[in-house]
């Protein structure tokens, strides 16, 4: 273990004692912070290339005992951009009344920002008919069919998430106002296209948000009528017989996206902490450092090549220290400097972020634990690639020649340079798997296990054959 | 005396190509022992072998009584490395070079230290410890590399053209760090080179490698005299005639003498460069014979201007042995 360590720390030594290749690994994320910072630092305005994103909705929700169709309003929100036209009648009362409520701070509305449509069996039937999605293997009756027609719509990429709502919608959010009933949770089910990352966390951030404007004018009429009970318990009913119209001018005007009338810290329906600036830095921010992080991890281990020709190689293998020290001191050296590039330019982004934000603002998550073990997973992942080719390869020119193809070919699949290919062909890329990880937790999300498996599990095979092909060079 | 390094039969073979074909030496304890060979011979290939860095096809080498093969960690330590290039890491001083190959040696703490100062008072660069291995000249950064492979107190040392693109001074100071190795610490060497007169000077024995097989083995004057090479006197005699009963005479009486030619002066101008006529005498012993010829030539009254004598050495036994001259 000393010989290791010893190597790992003599190659972090040599890294960071060379001025030339520090400023490559710590200017270039810091270069590509600033530009996603100035990229997106307008994020809103009409020449945002983010719009239009379609999205199909299944509203299955039921009416609440009350009547009320909470179901609809987020329906209508997402398909039209706008509040139903029942709710409308009563803005004008709305202290907020003068803003488009369907418009953002930045300048972009709801509407331009996604294009939703009502997924019911005349789109399925439109869809199997045009030959987009396959047949479906779920009865036509089945309370399931349209989820699955509208999974296999996402899947195919013709939509970038499909928003289902459930039956209990309304009612779990008619429980948080009604003091006489017990509080019931919901959950709004996003289902994206992992190849269209940004636009699925854009669709679920938007029905994050408006979710919590749900809940949030919920429970101020929870709150406010139940201390009017608790006052005076006979006044209830009757309040509610004859104040009906001014409880239903308060719940339009808690509605309203963006008002922020109430605050509440208790929210049944799952919230994503990301603003939209803050998830494109993220998706753009790790697929840049994973790009980055692959450069740095295959050359960080190719470094071996440079040690052949300048003679430390063999200075090493001729004391006695085992071949698969070597190598692994290699990866350790690597891992560690790939982890600290990576953390440089998360800051970085943060950084930037928090400079959009206007306060300080931590973009990639609540789940520290979570964020740490992809970073270590990530980091593995490319320096067991830069064994794998170590040992795969014969010389310094046949590498530079792989690993500029190799890191071109992940980060195109991965989705580097700004378009996606559908999921099943960018899954091949380590890119894909980390980025995905950090989408999902910039969300709010923890489903991460897979994408730790799968870089984990890259990282050791990676490492086992590089390490087998480096001892038949010796061999030979 | 006792080997401490015993190569048998050692073989490698690419496919087809063998590039050594079955070697067979030993080297004693406190021997500098010269390998010497031309580009391709296999002499490469077999150092790779002797020091673990390839395996061989067949054959083995025991350096301590550790087979290279079956106890690679434990023969390695015996051997230490100085290879012909400088393989230091340059953006790192020379201590922390040092300290870096002590530890793949298994040295730590203050043992390490220890020893790192005592192989930079070694090579005299205790005052340039601390500075960046290229900030160094040629001649220093040689020094760390030979301190690197010393570093552990090996038995015995393998030291592949450790003067090669360096000045004068600086190879005098290395050739006499070699023998300081050998007399001081008993240390055995082995050493590989172009230049014969390093060979010549530094070797107790030489193995001649070509075509992957050893084809002479033994010390410089043994060789030497193994192929029968001969010293050649050169007498410069002026405008002086000499008579073929002279040269015969030098031919008969002198001991060891095998040929005695005269080359008559040209003008200058002509083809010839000699302006001044020469008598070429080839023999055994050329210095013992000299006397005898100067005596001989006092006598028939020829004036004798100058006198060279080139003696043979290494080159002339590697040429002689292999058709090329050593950097061929």
């Amino acid at each position: 273990m000393d010989k290791l360590r010893s190597i790992a720390f003599k190659d972090i030594r040599t890294r960071f004692t060379d001025r030339r290749l520090l400023m490559i690994m710590i200017a270039a994320p810091l270069a590509i912070a600033t530009i996603i910072g100035l990229a997106f630092g307008g994020l809103g305005s009409s020449s945002s290339p983010i719009s239009h994103i379609p999205v199909a909705v299944i509203n299955n929700d039921q009416p609440a005992a009350n009547g009320t169709a909470f179901g609809g309003i987020l329906a209508g929100v997402l398909t039209t951009g706008q509040l139903p036209a029942r709710a409308d009648a009563s803005l004008s009362a709305c202290p907020q009344a003068a803003n488009d409520p369907g418009q953002d701070s930045a300048g972009m509305s709801l509407g331009e920002l996604i294009s939703g449509t009502t997924f019911d069996a005349t789109q399925v039937a439109t869809l199997l008919a045009a030959k987009k999605i396959a047949p479906l293997q779920v009865p036509e009756n089945s309370p399931d069919y349209l989820t699955a027609a509208a999974r296999a719509a996402v899947d195919k990429g013709i939509y970038a998430a499909v928003v289902i709502i459930p039956a209990d919608f309304s009612r779990a959010l008619t429980s948080l106002s009604d003091p006489r009933l017990a509080p019931a949770s919901t959950t709004v089910a996003v289902y994206g296209n992992g190849g269209d990352a940004l636009s699925a966390t854009i669709v679920r951030s938007v029905v994050d948000s408006i979710a919590a404007q749900l809940v949030s004018g919920n429970l101020a009429i929870g709150v406010t009528l139940t201390e009017l009970a608790a006052q005076n318990p006979a006044a209830l009913s009757a309040l509610g017989g004859t104040q009906t119209r001014d409880l239903g001018k308060l719940f339009t005007c808690a509605f309203v996206p963006g008002s922020g009338l109430v605050q509440v810290a208790d929210q049944p329906v799952q919230a994503a902490p990301n603003t939209l600036a803050g998830s494109l830095l993220v998706t753009f921010g790790s697929a840049q450092a994973l790009f980055f992080a692959l450069f740095t991890g295959i050359n960080g281990v190719l470094s071996v090549y440079d040690e052949r020709r300048n003679g430390t190689l063999g200075r090493i293998l001729v004391s006695p220290t085992p071949r698969w020290v070597v190598l692994a001191g290699k990866l350790v050296g690597t891992f560690v400097s790939v982890l600290a590039q990576l953390l440089i330019l998360m800051l970085a982004l943060t950084a930037v972020g928090s400079l959009l934000e206007g306060r300080p603002s931590f973009i990639w998550g609540n789940n520290i634990a979570m964020l740490c073990l992809v970073l270590m997973a990530v980091s593995l992942a490319v320096s067991g690639l830069g064994v794998l080719l170590a040992g795969l390869l014969k010389d310094m020119e046949q590498a530079m020649v792989i690993r500029q193809v190799l890191t071109m070919a992940l980060g195109v699949l991965g989705g580097t340079f700004g378009f996606q290919l559908p999921r099943s062909v960018a899954q091949f890329s380590l890119v894909y798997w980390g980025r995905d990880a950090f989408d999902l937790l910039a969300a709010g999300r923890g489903e991460v296990w897979l994408n730790l498996l799968v870089l984990f599990l890259e990282g050791a095979v990676f490492f086992g054959v590089g390490l087998f092909f480096f001892n038949r060079k010796f061999e030979a | 005396m006792s080997a401490i390094l015993e190569v048998k039969q050692l073989v490698k073979n690419y496919g087809e190509f063998s590039a050594v074909k079955g070697i067979s030496f030993d080297i004693q304890k406190g021997e500098i022992f010269s390998l010497l060979g031309p580009n391709g011979a296999g002499k490469t290939t077999t150092i790779s072998m002797i020091s673990g860095l390839l395996t061989p096809t067949s054959g083995d080498a025991e350096i301590g009584g550790y087979s290279i093969t079956h106890q690679p960690l434990e023969a390695k330590r015996l051997l230490g490395v100085v290879p012909q290039e400088i393989a230091l890491y340059p953006t790192l001083s020379a201590r922390q070079n040092l300290e870096f190959f002590g530890r793949m040696y298994g040295l730590r703490g203050k043992d390490l230290a220890r020893r790192i100062d005592t192989m930079l008072d070694f090579v005299e660069l205790s005052d340039r410890q601390s500075d960046r291995i290229e900030t160094f000249s040629g001649g220093m950064k040689r020094r760390i590399n030979i301190a690197a492979g010393l570093l552990h107190d090996p038995q015995m040392i393998y030291m592949d053209e450790p003067t090669v693109g360096i000045d004068p001074q600086s190879r005098r100071r290395i050739l006499d760090t070699v023998k300081q190795l050998r007399e001081q610490r008993g240390m055995t060497v082995l050493y590989t080179t172009h230049l014969m007169e390093e060979a010549q000077e530094l070797s107790d024995r030489v193995g001649i490698i070509d075509h992957g097989e050893i084809i002479a083995l033994g010390t410089p004057g043994d060789l030497i005299l193994q192929v029968g090479e001969l010293d050649r006197l050169i007498f410069k005699v002026g405008q002086a005639a000499v008579h073929n009963e002279t040269l015969e005479h030098i031919r008969t009486s002198v001991e060891g003498v095998t040929s005695a030619l005269y080359d008559p002066p040209g003008e200058e101008g002509e083809s010839k460069t000699n302006v001044s006529g020469l008598m070429v005498v080839n023999a055994r012993r050329g210095r013992k014979a000299m006397p005898f010829i100067l005596r001989l030539a006092d006598e028939e009254g020829i004036p004798i201007e100058s006198v060279e004598v080139h003696e043979p050495d290494l080159e002339a036994v590697f040429l002689h042995l292999t058709g090329r001259a050593l950097r061929d």
